[in-house]
């Protein structure tokens, strides 16, 4: 399961209000709190495009928040969010401008900036440029997979999310969720394995 | 496992521990056994590393972001379907406006000539005229000239020549 701050678990407990299950929602300062930097991983690393990835997810948080009358509570917030964030990818990888600026890489994911963000307690340099180059690396075969596959293999080992969440924001069925995970973690770890 | 040669898990039977829905013998043999514990210790580890180190580099740059959700406006982007049906209404519009400017053409010299019809009826007339002059011109009887060849079928081989002539003269 994935694991959140301690203000996000005690607002998941699900307040009733004219039979409405509300939760962060009705707040924008704190959903933006809670949320937005899980967003903008998923978002960044599913599209490779970091200034894509921030005008997605402010999109996402504010269509969270203009839809929250509809939210039903039957998924986390979270897997309502990351469903929303995959469709508004979705809605972008149609677009020619989205092509032409993939193929373009103008302003594709530094990896090398990610991994300075490792964290430095309790290592040695040695280790931690070690860990450095494993995360540039994972950076760079992450972005080698197909949509499907990334965006899948992020939500199972970043975002920690379980297969019936995923299949969930998808839209998919779990089986066809099983296969492009499946694919994906094949290729990660041969590629791993091979570098 | 693949074999009594080779205990240890495949490659396959790994990633389906790592997904999460390996068989219960798989599980516990993971559980129990080094080597296989170690090859997923090593993914696992990895993908620990790159989730931490991502989510403080998306940490820092959400913090750069205007937290101000309901200001931000929400991009419109070009499907190829708006393309299309913009450009299609852009055709239709100028389709018709190209026909309504041709039907209105003429009613434009009409007006004009309503604007001026001395000069018009005196114009007429002049054509009139001059089309009468052609009409008798070209309805007066005439001489037929099939006899100026008829030396021509008295002297075949020198037919063409003696056409010629004829026409010259």
């Amino acid at each position: 399961m994935a694991t959140y701050p301690a203000s996000c678990v005690a607002l998941e407990w699900p307040l009733r209000r004219e039979g409405r299950a509300i939760s962060e929602l009705d707040d924008i300062d704190l959903l933006v709190k809670t949320y937005r930097a899980r967003l903008l991983r998923f978002v960044t690393f599913s599209t490779g495009d970091p200034d894509l990835a921030e005008t997605i997810t402010q999109d996402c948080l504010l269509k969270a928040y203009n839809a929250r009358l509809s939210f039903r509570g039957d998924s986390s917030v979270n897997t309502w969010l990351t469903s929303i964030a995959v469709n508004l990818i979705r809605d972008h990888q149609r677009t020619q401008k989205f092509k032409f600026w993939k193929q373009a890489r103008a302003t594709a994911v530094d990896v090398t900036d990610v991994a300075s963000f490792i964290a430095v307690d309790c290592t040695s340099p040695e280790q931690q440029l070690i860990a450095k180059e494993q995360v540039a690396k994972l950076s760079v075969i992450i972005e080698t997979l197909s949509l499907n596959q990334r965006t899948v293999f992020l939500m199972k080992f970043a975002e920690e999310m379980d297969l019936a969440d995923i299949s969930q924001s998808m839209g998919m069925p779990i089986n066809t969720v099983k296969t492009h995970l499946h694919r994906a973690l094949k290729a990660v770890r041969s590629q791993l394995g091979a570098q | 496992m693949n074999n009594l040669q080779n205990p240890h898990l495949t490659e396959d039977e790994l990633d389906e521990v790592l997904m999460g829905f390996a068989s219960e013998d798989a599980t516990l043999h993971v559980a129990a056994c080094e080597p296989c514990g170690a090859r997923l210790d090593v993914f696992r580890s990895q993908m620990a590393v790159f989730s931490q180190a991502s989510m403080a580099w998306s940490d820092a740059r959400s913090n750069t972001i205007s937290r101000d959700i309901l200001a931000h406006k929400p991009t419109r982007r070009l499907t190829l379907t708006t393309v299309w049906s913009s450009a299609a209404t852009l055709m239709l519009a100028l389709a018709f406006s190209l026909t309504t400017a041709l039907h209105q053409g003429p009613r434009a010299a009409d007006s004009a000539v309503v604007a001026h019809p001395d000069h018009d009826q005196s114009e007429l007339a002049s054509d009139n005229e001059m089309l009468a002059a052609i009409n008798s011109e070209f309805g007066a009887p005439r001489q037929a000239q099939v006899g100026i060849y008829e030396n021509v079928t008295a002297h075949p081989a020198g037919a063409r020549s003696a056409v010629s002539l004829q026409v010259r003269n």
